[in-house]
């Protein structure tokens, strides 16, 4: 027990620091990115003396030090500023389209490890056969499709030609009434309202940019546990197990446990990457997620609402590893 | 090739003549892509090569068991030894968890691993190589086996250890019944624990004979140039009292001996990330060497050989000491260095083929020290040639890759690199131990043809005695980064006072069936942790004298001009008493006289 306490103890002191650093890189960049929020909060007919107001209104008229200062001091506060497209606070824009994201991902997540574990042992124990084929070929297709192009084509054969799914618009349809917001998923949130309705509609909206994601990370997800458990079958406790008379099903367990750290830390990856990197797929189904949020801030130069995302989105990640430390911490004994 | 129960047979050949698939192929586990293409085995008139796969499982690890070297990558890193125990012994018997762990916890005694019921929980890397071996023992003890086969099994460890484990292997196996095959390279462990000795040469057995008949003489060709390659039957060291008085003529009598190194009160600390503890690796260490000479350091892992050789090349900076090399001191680090003694100190690595550049042609190899040293391009390829042809390479080799060469031809690669820059001083960690019987002995051949020829210097760090004894003219053994003993070679290998050194010449398996091994002094247990040294005596936990409390302070005693000991005073009167080292002297007899 004290070894993990120390080893927590360890991982928390970094957090801080991990975190302004993070929101200093990410507050000098932005200013890298062209283009003037004030002329572009007042239109192209404004006057110089409505853009001096303004600029001095939003603090741009201090240097870049004490604009990070005051940003500093506010996000301590809870405050990340508001944004200039919504009117509305970053931080309740956050709130409400995050989870959306997350539920997005994690379901995504979920089936990508559904389908590609059990491809990716079989694909190991097996160094002939169709299931080998099928591991092999599916590796090798899902790297290469683009998410949002086989969205596109999910949408077309289940929504245009079969019809058997809701229109791609959003995460509910809008003649439903959504539950109250307590975890900010619509699933969970309509069990606890007991509103099945909403449930099964959410259900409906959720299908295909599930699908789509998850069958696409599916792809890395099955490439590293086959890679990996190929290596650990091959090790020397392996070749042991087999004269020791162990049957191959234990000596596949056994193997299967030596490679989760590789597969672990590839879902922990991934992850950090969907946060962000699943917007083409929140676009083509209209998700309203916090990708799309951010995406549309650093096209008008609405910084506010970017820099609010990246500080989330490190949280979620540090979080995200944390776990994955103490993971691995939990399967290997080795760790300190 | 057959074996009948309760008989232990020694199946010897050096790395490829096919040793390992032999014992593989009885239980048809062959490397793929391998098969077995025709043959039987015959396991109680039931042909094993005929029956299914489950049928095969059945009997792996239960009737015949098969105990490996590299006993640490064997394990499961994730799981504790008592559970991979207990995996083996459910599977084959098919009794309750509980059961199981009583069982294994019993193994775990029968192997003599102190504490077995906290020791159940351990993970494998919380044990050492030694203790590792003796989990993998016990698993394949587990159920009572008719056959073990030990394949290669102490070949990582020390001949301490080694000898201790094989003696414990032996007796849990004759016990309980069952035979014995020992697949190894080493006669010595032949000769001191087999029945019968088949030796395989390019797959094929060509003698197989009782283990006293196959020492008094074989046959085959092969296995008399083996046998005699074990036993050195080759050049002798150089006598460095004669050769040096005809090289240099002197007025007064007896040897007068330039001093090339001397090393003074040498320590070497490490320190331990995050506490406040170090390794004290090497601990006030003097010694010197003249040129010509050979002093060999010899030790258990862990004793600290190889960080002095590492301090003297300047690759680790000593914590603090003195060291004086052709009359100058040398600095902590290389770049402190006088440049004059650039590559006047060189080192011949333990492992050959990881020492040389896989990238890299040998000629290249060999040239590199001196593109370093800023030679003319005309001299550099004069050198360079004269050292290949040295050690023996022929010159239309010079531009392959170190993967195309066998590893004695790589360790002679090692060589010609270190002697390329006209050293004084070569360090040699470990020469032969990673080489087959027939590459060693030519190797240690070589490098006495080279000391001859160009009275080089040796520091020869190694635990394999009868090396040591076969090169060397002074010899310092270390425990826990001490010098315990040391002084003339021959003096040191027939009366040893200190009694690890005792312990340690009686652990090597000598490769002769006449010369009986005295197991009266062998040592305990391991080599403690050099982190907390214990108090007093380092030795107190495994000498083989002690009694219930011995607390003596252990001094420096000069018994003669070449002959020093650090031991207390009450074990030197009960070594001395010990007469019984005459294990070596009878050995270098016998084979003098079959020469």
């Amino acid at each position: 027990m004290k070894r993990l306490y120390l080893f927590l103890g360890k991982r928390l002191i970094f957090v801080i620091p991990q975190l302004f650093g993070i929101t200093l890189v990410s507050f000098l960049f932005l200013q890298l990115i062209p283009g003037d929020p004030a002329v572009l909060m007042a239109g192209p007919f404004a006057t110089p003396s409505v853009l001096e107001n303004l600029r001095a209104e939003l603090g741009l008229d201090k240097s870049l030090f004490e604009q990070f200062l005051i940003y500093i001091s506010n996000v301590l506060r809870g405050d990340l500023g508001n944004s200039w497209q919504t009117t509305r606070p970053v931080a309740e824009d956050l709130l409400q389209r995050f989870p959306a994201t997350l539920e997005l991902i994690v379901l995504s997540l979920l089936l990508a490890l559904a389908i590609g574990i059990p491809l990716g042992r079989a694909g190991a124990r097996l160094k002939k056969g169709v299931t080998r084929r099928t591991a092999d070929y599916y590796g090798l297709f899902a790297g290469a499709l683009p998410d949002f192009w086989l969205g596109l084509v999910f949408i077309y054969i289940f929504y245009t030609v079969l019809t058997i799914v809701p229109a791609p618009l959003g995460r509910i349809d809008f003649f439903i009434i959504p539950p109250p917001s307590v975890t900010g998923s619509l699933l969970i949130d309509s069990i606890i309202d007991l509103n099945f309705a909403a449930f099964k509609n959410a259900v409906g909206h959720l299908i295909l940019p599930v699908v789509t994601l998850g069958l696409i990370n599916a792809g890395p997800i099955l490439k590293m546990t086959q890679a990996t458990m190929e290596r650990m079958l091959d090790e020397d406790f392996s070749k042991y197990g087999a004269l020791c008379g162990l049957p191959e099903k234990v000596i596949a367990r056994k193997a299967f446990r030596n490679s989760l750290p590789s597969v672990i830390t590839i879902v922990s990856v991934l992850f950090g990457f969907l946060i962000g990197g699943a917007v083409l797929v929140e676009i083509v189904f209209s998700w309203g997620g916090a990708g799309q949020y951010a995406v549309n801030g650093v096209l008008n130069a609405d910084f506010n609402p970017v820099l609010g995302f990246v500080l989330v989105s490190a949280v979620f990640s540090l979080v995200i590893y944390l776990i994955v430390d103490l993971l691995y911490f939990y399967i290997d004994p080795r760790t300190t | 090739m057959h074996i009948k129960s309760r008989e232990i047979i020694a199946l010897v050949g050096e790395s490829g003549s096919g040793k390992t698939i032999l014992s593989r192929a009885i239980m048809n586990l062959i490397p793929k892509p391998g098969r077995l293409n025709s043959g039987a085995v015959l396991y109680h008139d039931k042909n094993l090569i005929d029956l299914s796969n489950e049928e095969l499982t059945r009997l792996r690890g239960n009737r015949i068991a098969t105990i490996v070297s590299n006993p640490k990558g064997e394990l499961d890193p994730l799981e504790t030894i008592g559970q991979q125990i207990s995996n083996v012994i459910i599977h084959h018997l098919r009794i309750t968890r509980e059961e199981a762990k009583k069982k294994a916890i019993q193994l775990l005694k029968d192997v003599k691993i102190p504490d077995p019921e906290r020791r159940f929980e351990a993970y494998p890397h919380e044990l050492s190589g030694g203790m590792a071996q003796r989990v993998i023992i016990a698993i394949s003890l587990a159920c009572d086996p008719e056959i073990v086969i030990s394949d290669d099994a102490t070949s990582g460890l020390d001949v301490t250890v080694q000898a201790q484990v094989l003696e414990l292997l032996k007796n849990l196996v004759l016990n309980k019944g069952s035979s014995l095959i020992f697949v190894t390279r080493d006669l010595g462990v032949a000769a001191h624990f087999a029945d019968r000795v088949c030796v395989l040469f390019n797959g094929k057995i060509v003698e197989d004979k009782s283990t006293t008949d196959f020492f008094k003489g074989p046959k085959n060709e092969y296995a008399k140039k083996l046998l005699s390659a074990s036993k050195f039957q080759g050049s002798k060291k150089v006598n460095s009292h004669n050769e040096f008085s005809t090289r240099t003529p002197v007025e007064n009598k007896g040897p007068v001996k330039e001093k090339l190194l001397e090393v003074s009160n040498l320590v070497k600390h490490f320190p331990i990330s995050g506490s406040s503890a170090v390794v004290q690796a090497v601990n006030d260490v003097s010694f010197s060497l003249s040129s010509g000479e050979t002093l060999a350091l010899v030790g258990e892992s862990g004793s600290g050989k190889t960080t002095i050789g590492r301090c003297l090349l300047g690759l680790e900076q000593m914590t603090s000491g003195k060291i004086n090399f052709m009359n100058k001191k040398l600095g902590q680090r290389q770049s402190f260095r006088d440049p004059e003694l650039m590559g006047k100190i060189q080192l011949v690595f333990q492992e050959p083929a990881e020492a040389l550049n896989p990238k890299m042609t040998l000629y290249d190899i060999v040239s590199e020290p001196l593109k370093n040293l800023r030679s003319n391009g005309h001299n550099l390829e004069k050198a360079v040639r004269e050292s290949i042809d040295r050690v023996g390479i022929s010159e239309s080799d010079m531009n392959r890759y170190p993967n195309e060469i066998s590893m004695g031809f790589q360790q002679r690669v090692g060589i010609a690199r270190a002697i390329v820059s006209n050293p004084r001083l070569i360090i040699l960690d470990e020469p032969t131990s990673a080489l087959d019987p027939t590459a060693r002995a030519e190797i240690m051949e070589l490098l006495i043809q080279i000391q001859k020829d160009l009275s080089t210097s040796y520091l020869f760090i190694s635990h394999d005695l009868s090396a040591v004894k076969h090169i060397s003219h002074k010899v310092a053994i270390l425990y826990l980064g001490k010098i315990i003993e040391q002084g003339d070679a021959d003096r040191i290998f027939a009366s040893p006072r200190h009694p690890y050194s005792l312990g340690l010449l009686s652990s090597v398996l000598l490769p002769s069936t006449s010369v009986k091994r005295p197991t009266s002094v062998s040592l305990d247990g391991e080599i403690p942790s050099p982190i907390n040294l214990p108090s007093g005596c380092s030795l107190k936990s495994r000498c083989p004298f002690r009694e219930e409390l011995c607390e003596d302070i252990p001094e420096t005693v000069h018994l003669s001009d070449d002959h020093v000991v650090h031991a207390c005073k009450q074990c030197l009167t009960k070594t001395a008493k010990v007469d019984i080292m005459d294990y070596f002297e009878k050995f270098e007899q016998e084979t003098n006289s079959i020469q």
